[in-house]
C-alpha cells in the first residue's frame, strides 16, 4: 500500500481518536476553578487607562457556500466539485412563493418520538457566573446589518431585494421531529425580521433553530468569531437512501470558509463543474459539539426538498442559527441556487492566456492511486459534426451537443496556440481539470479533443 | 478583531469576560489533549490551560494569531511539561491513539475498509515519530489548524512549519509503508526506533 501526501493525511485523519468529550462534572469543576481564579484576578485587577478596543459583533458565524463568491473568482480546484455538490444539495431548485400561510414546515419522526418544547422555551442554565456567549454574540435589531457591514468579511454577496421580500414561505422543506412546533419570528434575543424577511424557529432535542430568508451573508452574520457549535457535515443520499457523499466545512480562524469532502484546508474559489452530483438530495445538516451531550455528530435537521422555481435575485441565501440550551450557538448561511442559473451567470470564457502561461497538464484523479479501475486521465477524440465561425462558438456547440457531460458550461480559459485554440477549466496554476482542443480547418472551427481527469 | 480576541482584551479590565473563552474552547482543547495523550491526561490538564491563559492574557497578541492557536500553544506546553520524557509521551499517545474503529465521519463511507487498513499502518507510524513531529502533524491534520496557527501554537515560523510538515509526511509515508501489519503493541515493543 502506498501513500501520497493526500492519502497520508486522509489516513492520519482516519486514525484520529474521537474521545467522547469531557464529562459535565469535569467541565463544571474546571469552570469553577477558572471562575475562582477570575474572581481573584478581578479583585486584584487594576484597570488600564484606555479601555480595550470595542467590537460590536453580531452572533454569527459561518457562510458555507457563498455561491456568489464562488461564481466570480478566477480559479478552480478539485474541491470545487464538493462545493458544487454542496450547492446542489440545496439546489434541486429554488424559490416559489406559495399562498399557504401555514407556519408548520413539516413534521415527521426522524430523530426521536419525543415531543419537544416550543422554541420560546429556550433559556440559559443560569449557572455560569460570567457572561454567556450570547451576551456578546446576540445581535440586536440595531446592529445586525449596518454594524456588521464594517466587519472583516467583505464578500461579493448578492444584494437583497429592495423590500427584502422573497416569499411567504421558506423555499425549503425541513423534516422535524414529530410534534415539533414551528413558530414565526426570531429566536428570543435575536434581531427581528428586516423588511420582508421571513423568520421561523423551533426547538428540538434541546437545540433551537432559526431560519431567516433571505439573508445577506456579507452582513447578516457578520463576524468571523469561533462558533461554539460546529457544522459537522452535510450529507447527501442517492435515490436508494444510501449515503453517497459527505461534505465537511473547513474552519479558518473559526469560520467555515468552504466545504470539502476531505476535510482539507484548501480554499475553494470557483465552481468548475456544477453537474457533478445532481441527485444529492435530500441532505442533512449535522452539528457537533456543545450543547450536545457528546462529541458525536448529531443530526440537526433534514432538508428534504427545495421548492421548484428559479430563485429571484437576492433570494438565494438562507440563514441558519442553532442555539443550545446553554446559549452556545452557531450560525451560517447556505445558498439555494439552480445550477443552470449558476452556470448561466458566468461568461463562457472568462480569461485568455498565452500558451506559455497556460497549464500544461490535466490533474490526475486521486482515486486512481487506490483503485485500479479508476484511470488517472481520460482522453477522447471528438467526432466533428459541424464547423463554426469562431473557436468560442465551436466550444459552445460542443458543450451543447453533449447533454450529460459534467463540464461547466461557462468559465473557461482560452489559450491560443500557433495551431489552434484550447479551452481549459483550470485546477490551479499548473494543471487543469479539463481541456478541450478546438482546431481550425478549411471549413471552420470545431472541437477535436477532450482531455480530463479520470475522476 | 473577532469575538474571542475582543473577549480576551475586554477581560483585562473586566476579568469575568474571560469566561467566554472557557465556554468557547474548553471542549476543543480537552479533545486535543485527549487525542494526544488520553482522556486522563486531558482531564488533568485542560483546566490548567485556561487558568494559565487567564494569568497570561495580557500577553495575547491578536496580531500574531487567533485565541484558539494561542490556547493550543499553551496546551501543547502543558502536555510537554506533564509528559516530560519522550517515552512517557509516546506511551500516552499510543494509549490515546487507538480508536476502536475509524470514525465514520472522517471520509467517504465506501472507502472505510481501506481506510481502516491505512489507519492501522499510519497509527503505528505516527507512534514512531518524534514528539515534536507528531505534535505538528496532529495540529495540522487532526486539529486542522492552519499553518499560521500551528506556527503561533508551536512558536516557530510558518516556513518552518511547512518544511517540517513536508519532511514529517515523507517520514510517515516511509514508516507506514514499512510498518505493514505490525500492531501498535509490536511497535511499542521495538522501543525507540528513531
Amino acid at each position: 500500500m502506498t501513500f501520497n501526501d493526500e492519502s497520508i493525511d486522509e489516513s492520519i485523519l482516519g486514525a484520529r481518536p474521537n474521545p467522547i468529550g469531557p464529562t459535565a462534572e469535569l467541565v463544571d469543576r474546571q469552570r469553577t476553578q477558572l471562575t475562582e481564579t477570575i474572581a481573584e484576578g478581578a479583585s486584584r485587577s487594576s484597570k488600564p487607562e484606555q479601555p480595550p478596543e470595542h467590537t460590536s459583533l453580531g452572533g454569527q458565524l459561518v457562510d458555507i457556500t457563498t455561491l456568489d463568491e464562488v461564481r466570480h473568482a478566477p480559479r478552480w480546484s478539485h474541491l470545487t466539485l464538493a462545493v458544487a455538490a454542496a450547492a446542489l444539495l440545496f439546489a434541486a431548485v429554488s424559490v416559489t412563493n406559495r399562498s399557504d400561510e401555514s407556519t408548520e414546515i413539516a413534521t415527521e419522526a426522524v430523530f426521536s418520538d419525543e415531543a419537544v418544547p416550543a422554541g420560546d422555551d429556550l433559556g440559559s442554565d443560569g449557572e455560569t457566573t460570567y457572561p454567556a456567549a450570547d451576551d456578546i454574540a446576540s445581535p440586536s435589531a440595531d446592529d445586525s446589518v449596518e454594524d456588521a457591514a464594517d466587519g472583516p468579511a467583505q464578500r461579493s454577496a448578492e444584494q437583497l431585494p429592495a423590500d427584502g421580500f422573497c416569499g411567504t414561505e421558506l423555499p425549503i422543506e425541513v423534516l422535524l421531529t414529530d410534534g415539533t412546533t414551528v413558530l414565526d419570528g426570531p429566536l428570543p434575543g435575536y434581531a427581528p425580521a428586516s423588511d420582508g424577511q421571513l423568520i421561523k424557529h423551533w426547538t428540538q432535542n434541546d437545540v433551537s433553530f432559526e431560519l431567516r430568508w433571505p439573508v445577506n451573508p456579507q452582513t447578516v452574520y457578520g463576524d468571523d468569531s469561533t462558533p461554539s457549535l460546529a457544522i459537522a457535515y452535510l450529507e447527501g443520499f442517492d435515490s436508494d437512501g444510501d449515503t453517497v457523499r459527505r461534505f465537511y466545512p473547513v474552519w479558518t480562524e473559526g469560520a467555515a470558509s468552504d466545504l470539502t469532502d476531505k476535510g482539507g484546508t484548501e480554499t475553494v474559489t470557483f465552481v468548475a463543474s456544477v453537474t457533478a452530483y445532481p441527485d444529492l438530495a435530500p441532505s442533512i445538516l449535522a452539528i457537533e459539539g456543545a450543547p450536545f451531550p457528546s462529541s458525536e455528530t448529531t443530526p440537526a435537521f433534514e432538508i428534504t426538498s427545495v421548492h421548484d422555481g428559479t430563485p429571484a435575485t437576492g433570494c438565494s441565501q438562507i440563514g441558519v442559527r442553532a442555539q443550545g440550551s446553554d446559549g452556545q450557538q452557531v450560525g451560517f448561511s447556505f445558498g439555494i441556487t439552480d445550477p443552470k442559473r449558476l452556470m448561466g451567470e458566468s461568461p463562457l470564457v472568462i480569461e485568455q492566456l498565452d500558451a506559455a502561461e497556460a497549464p500544461t497538464q490535466v490533474v490526475a484523479c486521486d482515486g486512481a492511486a487506490s483503485d485500479p479501475e479508476v484511470p488517472e486521465f481520460l482522453e477522447r477524440t471528438l467526432t466533428i459534426e459541424e464547423h463554426h465561425a469562431s473557436p468560442a462558438e465551436a466550444l459552445q456547440a460542443f458543450l451543447a451537443a453533449v447533454p450529460a457531460h459534467s463540464l461547466s458550461e461557462s468559465g473557461y480559459t482560452e489559450i491560443t496556440h500557433p495551431d489552434g485554440v484550447t479551452y481549459t477549466l483550470p485546477f490551479d496554476d499548473d494543471k487543469y481539470v479539463a481541456l478541450i482542443t478546438v482546431a481550425k480547418s478549411d471549413e471552420g472551427w470545431a472541437a477535436t479533443l477532450l482531455q480530463t481527469s479520470g475522476c | 478583531m473577532n469575538l474571542d480576541s475582543a473577549a480576551v482584551q475586554a477581560s483585562l479590565t473586566d476579568p469575568e469576560r474571560f469566561g467566554l473563552i472557557f465556554e468557547q474552547h474548553h471542549r476543543v482543547i480537552w479533545t486535543y489533549l485527549a487525542r494526544s495523550a488520553g482522556t486522563s491526561v486531558a482531564d488533568d490538564i485542560a483546566g490548567e490551560v485556561f487558568v494559565a491563559a487567564f494569568a497570561q492574557r495580557d500577553r495575547f497578541d491578536p496580531e500574531r494569531g487567533s485565541v484558539r492557536a494561542w490556547l493550543y500553544g499553551i496546551a501543547t506546553n502543558k502536555l510537554r511539561t506533564a509528559l516530560r520524557s519522550e517515552g512517557r509521551a509516546r506511551r500516552a499517545f499510543a494509549r490515546a491513539a487507538m480508536p476502536d474503529q475509524v470514525p465514520d465521519n472522517t471520509l467517504l463511507i465506501d472507502d472505510i475498509d481501506d481506510l481502516r487498513s491505512r489507519a492501522h499502518q499510519v497509527k503505528a507510524a505516527l507512534y514512531q515519530l518524534s514528539r515534536a513531529d507528531r505534535e505538528l502533524l496532529i495540529l495540522a491534520v487532526w486539529e486542522e489548524l492552519s499553518y499560521a496557527d500551528i506556527a503561533e501554537a508551536t512558536g516557530v515560523t510558518i516556513g518552518t512549519v511547512r518544511s517540517r510538515l513536508s519532511r514529517t509526511r515523507g517520514r510517515l509515508r516511509e514508516l507506514a509503508a514499512t510498518s505493514g501489519e505490525l500492531s501498535m503493541e509490536q511497535v511499542e515493543s521495538r522501543g525507540d526506533l528513531r
